[in-house]
């Protein structure tokens, strides 16, 4: 009598079945970003789980339904921190989320958003040589190659997008190359361009240069295209750089229209 | 009754538009056709293809759960609100419904989204899966390793890496 294993009593407790994993990623699609880092640390299960790429589009998917704007904040306390606000379109409260980028103040930053099934991201110019793209559900951040070519050229524009056929990120950018005319000897500022494919480039490749001199630190990421204006009145009309072939074209714009 | 286009529909008239459940654990459930197989893609597969006069067989299904189950077609095939809460007969009434039946042990949120998934009740699942969402949602990674019962198998050097990585989500 006294033999009876008592053992078996304590494991009836965990008699049930364990869910199937399939079953946990239901469940896992419908929490939000925060939770679902935190518990990338529950298990290595709970990790390969949450890091699947059908588990993340789907999540992407579900979450453009209630997207949110992002807003930037001038950081006036000096610490060094950018500061950026994620505003709900639907009740929820406001998260605040900090970039910390030196020299985030004096320079300007931009936010494009990511029509495609992948997550929206953020590039930031950090200072004159670097930029990094940041993932502001996520936090993560990758810092793009340097960009150096020797002390003739300097940074102007980035713009970025996402490239369906490559399932891949490219970055461009645009910059002035200053040469000295040997005739005159003066300095002549020629624009070129540069691209990145994220992920696969280990530095930047020097790609044909706009059809005319662009301006303003806006890129339009639209339809595949990086969209820019140009720097002179003159009606030339937008420069658009297609992300996938890398090929330039010109959007002629209706008479009267000042860009 | 109109039943759903079942091949033998006079065997299933004869039963005045029943069919028969049996659960994983061998109890047997006679229900309203119409209801179930409206809500229960699994259950009308069936009855067209001719389970009408002999039970359905729902092996991985226990009879707790799909009592329930049962009673979530029934009240939302009663109240039209078969495609669950975007459709636009999810009226309050529906919703304390939902809110109510989610109100169970975790074990029965776990064999009720079991049994919403083999059943195929959109609705059902969506309901249960949320519950449990919530559920986790604030908990911490021992909380949730507890509540769960998730063991850890991370080695510590690991799970400190990890948790590096993710540290702002930690608190």
């Amino acid at each position: 009598m006294e033999s009876v294993p008592k053992k078996r009593k304590i494991e009836g407790r965990c008699s049930r079945q364990p869910i199937p994993d399939e079953l946990i990623s239901e469940v896992l699609v419908r929490l939000p970003v925060k939770s679902l880092l935190r518990f990338r640390c529950v298990s290595r299960t709970w990790r390969s789980l949450i890091s699947d790429p059908h588990l993340i589009e789907s999540h992407h998917r579900r979450s453009q339904q209630h997207p949110l704007a992002l807003v930037r904040e001038w950081n006036l306390n000096g610490d060094n921190k950018g500061k950026a606000t994620y505003v709900p379109t639907r009740g929820a409260t406001l998260q605040r989320i900090y970039y910390d980028v030196a020299g985030f103040n004096s320079i300007s930053d931009m936010a494009v958003r990511v029509f495609s099934s992948s997550p929206d991201l953020i590039c930031i110019r950090e200072d004159g040589s670097r930029c990094s793209l940041l993932n502001p559900a996520t936090r993560e951040r990758v810092t793009l190659p340097e960009f150096s070519s020797g002390n003739t050229t300097f940074l102007r524009y980035v713009g970025f997008g996402y490239v369906p056929s490559l399932r891949k990120f490219k970055v461009a950018r645009v910059f002035g190359h200053v040469d000295i005319d040997r005739g005159s000897g003066r300095q002549v500022v020629e624009e070129r361009c540069a691209v990145l494919t994220v992920g696969v480039d280990r530095s930047w490749r020097p790609a044909r240069g706009p059809p005319f001199m662009i301006t303003r630190d806006q890129m339009a990421f639209v339809n595949g295209a990086l969209h820019m204006t140009p720097s002179t009145e003159e009606g030339k009309g937008l420069a658009a750089l297609d992300l996938e072939t890398e090929a330039w074209r010109v959007i002629p714009m209706p008479r009267g229209c000042i860009l | 009754m109109a039943t759903t286009g079942a091949s033998d529909g006079a065997s299933a008239a004869k039963k005045e538009g029943l069919v028969t459940l049996m659960s994983g654990d061998g109890e047997i459930f006679e229900v309203e056709a119409a209801a179930v197989a409206a809500l229960s893609v699994t259950i009308r597969h069936a009855i067209e293809e001719g389970f009408g006069d002999r039970p359905i067989p729902l092996p991985i299904v226990g009879a707790r759960a799909l009592a329930l189950a049962v009673e979530y077609c029934r009240k939302h095939h009663s109240l039209g609100g078969g495609a669950g809460e975007d459709s636009a007969a999810y009226d309050d009434e529906l919703r304390a419904f939902d809110h109510n039946l989610a109100k169970v042990d975790r074990d029965t949120l776990f064999d009720l989204i079991e049994a919403a998934n083999y059943l195929e009740i959109e609705g059902l699942l969506n309901l249960m899966c949320r519950t449990v969402a919530e559920m986790m949602k604030g908990k911490s990674v021992e909380e949730l390793r507890r509540t769960f019962d998730v063991s850890n198998d991370y080695t510590p050097e690991e799970e400190e890496e990890v948790r590096r990585e993710v540290s702002w989500a930690l608190d």
